[in-house]
């Protein structure tokens, strides 16, 4: 699966996360905080590496965990 | 004369010649600086606007326009749409905008007869002709002209033309209808509009300025902000603040684009364009 690979090249970035494909959006979905300000530093990269296979685009899921919610 | 001084020439010589004009106007950069120029040549008793009242149209925008045609001395007419009724329109097929613009013209084209006035323009500019914009067909189905886009004007010179008049809309961000932000095939309802409206409302309380869309992807908000701005709040601090204006306009899940913010987005995640 791409969204699999995608993940996994994450990983491969330090971000530890799942991906879901929503049209042709890849939602970056972080269990921690600290994943979310990974993927947040390493913005363009990981844009690029999304167009790479084929998604229009890359988004972070800000409701995907728990802690974000907190006020 | 500068570049731009001959392309506003060229625009000034095109409405003379058009000796009285109504115009699709929206408050926007391009219809604003269409409407001053027009005033400036024709005279306010040849040039009238007109905007389409629609659940898809913001309020704040609305306020908008009404307050740039009065700065202008352009005489404003408020006229009703119906293209909710229009079950082509609501169900949002990738060519929604071809039915909303044939209803706003339906009901402008006979106004500017009933009022003598020779010409139907709107505001559509060159940078238009290269994106997917069905609207277009409809208007000129219903012979309105876009004198900006004839004439080869870009959405940056408009800006520019528009800053040295003073007009305030220079810097204004595109400002297009709330539908536009609903992914296509999903229909457009009055609860959604109003979702979106309030989510885009709730992030500028923040502060946020420039272009900014809420996508609406049905429970699924996702923001896109101008690249400038971006990184500033994807910080967690920040993002949670996103997260809770966005989510107070009834969105469960909230997702923030990293590219950032793309006009017509939505036409490329469908594939209707390149990008």
């Amino acid at each position: 699966m791409t969204t699999e690979a995608f993940a996994r090249e994450l990983e491969g970035l330090g971000v530890s996360c799942g991906v879901e494909l929503r049209g042709r959006v890849a939602m970056i979905v972080v269990s921690e905080e600290s994943a979310a300000a990974i993927v947040a530093g390493r913005r363009q990269e990981i844009v690029e590496l999304a167009k790479g296979y084929g998604f229009a685009t890359a988004a972070l899921e800000l409701t995907g965990d728990a802690a974000l919610l907190r006020d | 004369m500068t570049p731009n001084a001959v392309r506003e020439r060229k625009l000034a010589d095109w409405l003379r010649e058009s000796e009285s004009v109504l115009i699709g106007f929206s408050g926007g950069v391009d219809s604003s600086y269409l409407a001053a120029v027009a005033v400036e040549t024709l005279g306010a008793e040849r040039t009238l606007g007109a905007i389409g009242r629609s659940p898809s149209l913001p309020a704040a925008q609305w306020a908008t326009a009404r307050e740039i045609a009065a700065s202008i001395g352009l005489p404003l007419e408020e006229v009703d749409t119906r293209e909710m009724d229009d079950p082509d329109y609501a169900a949002n097929p990738s060519n929604r905008c071809y039915f909303c613009k044939s209803e706003l013209w339906s009901r402008l084209v006979p106004l500017a007869r009933e009022r003598g006035l020779a010409a139907v323009v709107d505001g559509s500019n060159a940078d238009d002709l290269t994106d997917y914009r069905p609207g277009a067909t409809a208007a000129a189905e219903r012979g309105v002209q876009s004198p900006l886009a004839l004439l080869g004007i870009t959405k940056a010179e408009i800006r520019a033309l528009s800053r040295a008049r003073g007009l305030p809309s220079w810097s204004q961000p595109s400002a297009p209808c709330l539908a536009s932000r609903i992914a296509y095939g999903t229909p457009v309802t009055m609860e959604r509009l109003g979702q979106v409206e309030r989510a885009e409302a709730a992030l500028r309380r923040l502060g946020i300025e420039g272009d900014l869309r809420v996508r609406h992807d049905g429970e699924i908000a996702r923001i896109e902000l101008q690249q400038g701005i971006l990184d500033h709040w994807l910080v967690p601090d920040r993002s949670r603040l996103l997260v809770r204006a966005v989510r107070g306009a009834g969105f469960p899940r909230v997702v923030i684009d990293l590219r950032g913010f793309r006009s017509g987005s939505l036409n490329v995640l469908h594939g209707l364009v390149p990008g």
